[in-house]
């Protein structure tokens, strides 16, 4: 039953796109709007459609930093690493964030939080900057930082 | 011509003057502060109040600091612009500024060139008196997902000049003339490199516009996709115009979704007004484009690579020849500028060459856009002439820097560029000044940096970011750029050796050897610093010292067991966000092996806490000899 929806879906943006020269970065980024992230199951249709070779649809979705190859955790927490979140440090408030989140050391495999980094992206008024979810918080200072994992604690167990 | 003169009296007709105008600027960055929230509540309180008020958008101005800008037009008044105005703030500013209690305390300025009572005009403010606004002329002034805004603004007034009896090759000549050269950092002759493309066998050809910044540090382009879209797609289209390319490609990095949404939006209201696509203007050119959203690639700003992304491959760069004008997108005759170097056409064909020629004092001519971040006082986006002396920047635009700390440099370039120390401060912003010394301008990111940052860290951080970016086709790139991360990991740490300096000298004739920018790239940083700031590597490596204290491995923290005790010690220990501190034998220590250094605990009780210079490292440091 969800296979095939998922089937669908990725048929039907695959179609929409049929025909056309230079869209696989954009029909990656439907489905992963879609699913939040790429399934393995959409490499056929695509690869079908579009007449490229799986290894080379593999290729290009591995080589951008932006494709998930495996559902997204349910809190999301986003690390600015620029310059200046980094001068500002926020690779301390990184490392409070793994520790007070669990992450770090063997139980890095969570489904209920992740954390990633993020590219700047020219907020540095926030720096330093975390994204919970996609929401922007900031700035972060390393005194802060244990109460923003306490919040992000508090929507996990949500 | 007869069309576009009925397009513009058309958007001028669109404007109603007599009626109160608020408009919030809604840019990526006021939206991070909250200005869907300031115009959600000046929406609620116009409805409520009845009040007869027109509310909508503008783009940002580039006073990033003040965000959430609101800019008020009241009838026959110049218009006024506040900030920050944020959510809450907002009805009562509302109801005040209704009731002719205008705010000076809230405003920044007026557009007008009359002061309105304590307000003062922004053409006599030293932050705009020092920018010329050429490329930023609209910006924070007119709504960036309207195209009757732009045309009421003289905008596709370059389009029309063009279609109405100017020859592609003229166009050539004015650019020429004008010396308009590539923004992007490489600075190549635009007219040129059109003339390429227009000469170029066939006509199935391409223009592309780089719109891929990656520049850590770097936001101009974000603010010109951002707020001023059709600019840069009015420039292509005459690109479009000049090379005989029927189509187009922006490419635009996934970070910056609202400017894909806006030049996506913009691209559809230019075609519904027959200004892009079939019969432009009711002649008989056409040319149409699309946006491509990158997905996270930095190494996709190079050409080649964004050329291998956009044909759906890995965004590797390959080697040139042959060059994208002879073989670029799906191996057609392709032309790549940056965003900055489209948005300068339809001002030069509409102003003439000397608009751009005359200005500058340096060698390179026109405006340049700046952003500035690092530990600056006010971020902000601005546009000076070529040449301009990074003190005027640093002062007057960015409010300088905390005076408790003392300057230290600039990282400009992206991580591809270099470190700048203090004493250049009144070098002029001209890339002839960088070239000669060996480094580059790059594309407008100015990080400035102050005592407490470490330029040992700092160009690990950004040989780092270049490593992990590396597209790893070229194995010195691939390889190079980790062992040269390696060794700047070892100088942080403490445990480098001597000759771990020569050896990141050597690297950089081994990456010399990468086939693209990436690779011959990636040791500019460490070059650029180590001549500047030879003291400081020297200082990690020979004496595992960190002059900034920002290495955290080369400092270690100790409590005082004797003050630290009762209740001394629950607080230490309650300090530490990782729980290092222990409490044993009635006092709190530290465990060393799960401290992060992050200073917390000496926040907490600076009595009881001291910081000293490390002495034990995780390897013993030794002699290697190379070669």
């Amino acid at each position: 039953m969800l296979q095939s929806r998922i089937g669908e879906t990725i048929d039907q943006i695959v179609n929409e796109y049929r025909g056309r020269r230079g869209v696989l970065l954009q029909v990656f980024h439907r489905i992963q709007e879609a699913f939040g992230y790429v399934p393995p199951e959409a490499m056929e249709p695509i690869a079908a459609a579009f007449r490229i070779p799986p290894s080379t649809l593999f290729g290009t979705l591995t080589f951008y930093s932006e494709f998930r190859t495996e559902p997204p955790a349910r809190v999301q927490v986003g690390m600015c690493l620029g310059p200046t979140c980094h001068i500002k440090g926020a690779e301390v408030v990184k490392q409070i964030l793994e520790y007070r989140l669990g992450l770090s050391g063997e139980h890095d495999a969570s489904l209920d939080v992740a954390i990633h980094e993020v590219e700047c992206a020219g907020h540095c008024h926030l720096a330093p900057l975390v994204y919970v979810n996609g929401m922007p918080e900031g700035p972060v200072e390393v005194s802060a930082a244990q109460q923003l994992a306490d919040r992000i604690l508090s929507q996990v167990s949500a | 011509m007869q069309a576009y003169e009925a397009l513009v009296a058309q958007a001028q007709a669109a404007a109603r003057p007599s009626r109160t105008l608020i408009q919030v600027s809604m840019d990526s960055g006021a939206q991070h502060r909250g200005a869907q929230d300031t115009l959600a509540a000046i929406r609620t309180a116009v409805a409520d109040r009845g009040i007869d008020a027109e509310v909508g958008i503008v783009g940002g101005n580039g006073m990033c600091w003040a965000e959430p800008l609101v800019r008020l037009t009241l009838p026959n008044q110049a218009p006024v612009v506040y900030g920050p105005v944020t959510a809450a703030d907002a009805p009562q500013w509302l109801g005040d500024v209704l009731a002719g209690n205008l705010r000076p305390d809230l405003a920044l300025g007026t557009e007008g060139e009359t002061a309105i009572g304590d307000i003062v005009p922004f053409s006599q403010q030293p932050y705009f008196q020092v920018q010329r606004r050429n490329l930023l002329a609209r910006m924070g002034k007119t709504d960036p997902e309207n195209v009757d805004h732009y045309l009421a603004t003289s905008g596709y007034a370059g389009l029309d000049k063009a279609l109405d009896g100017l020859s592609p090759e003229d166009i050539v000549k004015l650019l020429l003339d004008g010396n308009l050269t590539g923004r992007g950092g490489a600075n190549f002759p635009a007219g040129r490199k059109w003339d390429f493309l227009r000469t170029a066998r066939g006509t199935e050809k391409y223009l592309i516009c780089n719109a891929d910044e990656g520049d850590p540090g770097a936001f101009v382009n974000r603010i010109l996709l951002e707020s001023d879209p059709f600019l840069v797609i009015e420039g292509m289209t005459i690109g479009g115009y000049v090379t005989g390319a029927p189509y187009g490609f922006i490419y635009i990095r996934d970070e910056y979704p609202l400017a894909v949404e806006r030049v996506r939006k913009a691209l559809d209201q230019a075609r519904a007004r027959g200004l892009l696509g079939k019969n432009i203007l009711g002649t008989d050119f056409s040319y149409d484009m699309e946006v491509v959203r990158g997905a996270g690639a930095y190494v996709c700003g190079e050409e080649t690579g964004l050329i291998a992304s956009i044909q759906d491959y890995r965004g590797m760069p390959r080697i040139k020849p042959p060059f994208p004008a002879q073989a670029g997108v799906f191996m057609k005759p392709t032309n790549v500028n940056n965003v900055e170097t489209y948005a300068y056409v339809p001002g030069i064909l509409a102003n003439g060459p000397e608009w751009f020629s005359s200005v500058g004092l340096g060698v390179n001519k026109g405006t340049k856009l700046f952003s500035l971040s690092g530990r600056i006082n006010r971020l902000c986006i601005v546009e000076v002439d070529m040449g301009t002396p990074i003190r005027t920047l640093m002062e007057t635009c960015g409010g300088g820097l905390d005076p408790a700390h003392t300057f230290k440099g600039i990282q400009q370039g992206g991580p591809l560029g270099g470190v700048i120390p203090a004493d250049w401060i009144d070098t002029g912003l001209d890339p002839a000044n960088f070239n000669s010394q060996g480094t580059i301008m790059g594309s407008g990111g100015l990080i400035f940096l102050d005592e407490r940052d470490c330029i040992v860290d700092l160009c690990k951080w950004l040989t780092h970011f270049d490593s992990k970016e590396s597209c790893g086709r070229c194995t010195t790139c691939r390889i190079g750029s980790m062992r040269m991360v390696d060794i700047l990991d070892r100088m942080t740490k403490g445990i480098a050796v001597a000759d771990d300096l020569a050896i990141m000298q050597h690297l950089e004739l081994v990456m010399n050897n990468a086939n693209c920018v990436h690779g011959q790239f990636t040791p500019k940083p460490f070059n650029a610093a180590y001549k500047w700031f030879k003291a400081e590597f020297e200082a990690h490596v020979f004496e595992h010292r960190c002059p900034s204290s920002a290495c955290r491995d080369l400092v270690q923290y100790t409590i005082d067991p004797a003050k630290a005790t009762g209740a001394v010690a629950a607080a230490l220990v309650a300090s530490c966000p990782v729980d290092a501190i222990v409490t044993a034998a009635d006092s709190a220590v530290i465990v060393q092996d799960k401290c992060i250094r992050c200073g917390l605990c000496q926040a907490a009780v600076p009595d009881a806490v001291s910081v000293s210079p490390r002495t034990t490292f995780e390897a013993p440091v030794r002699e290697v000899r190379y070669g």
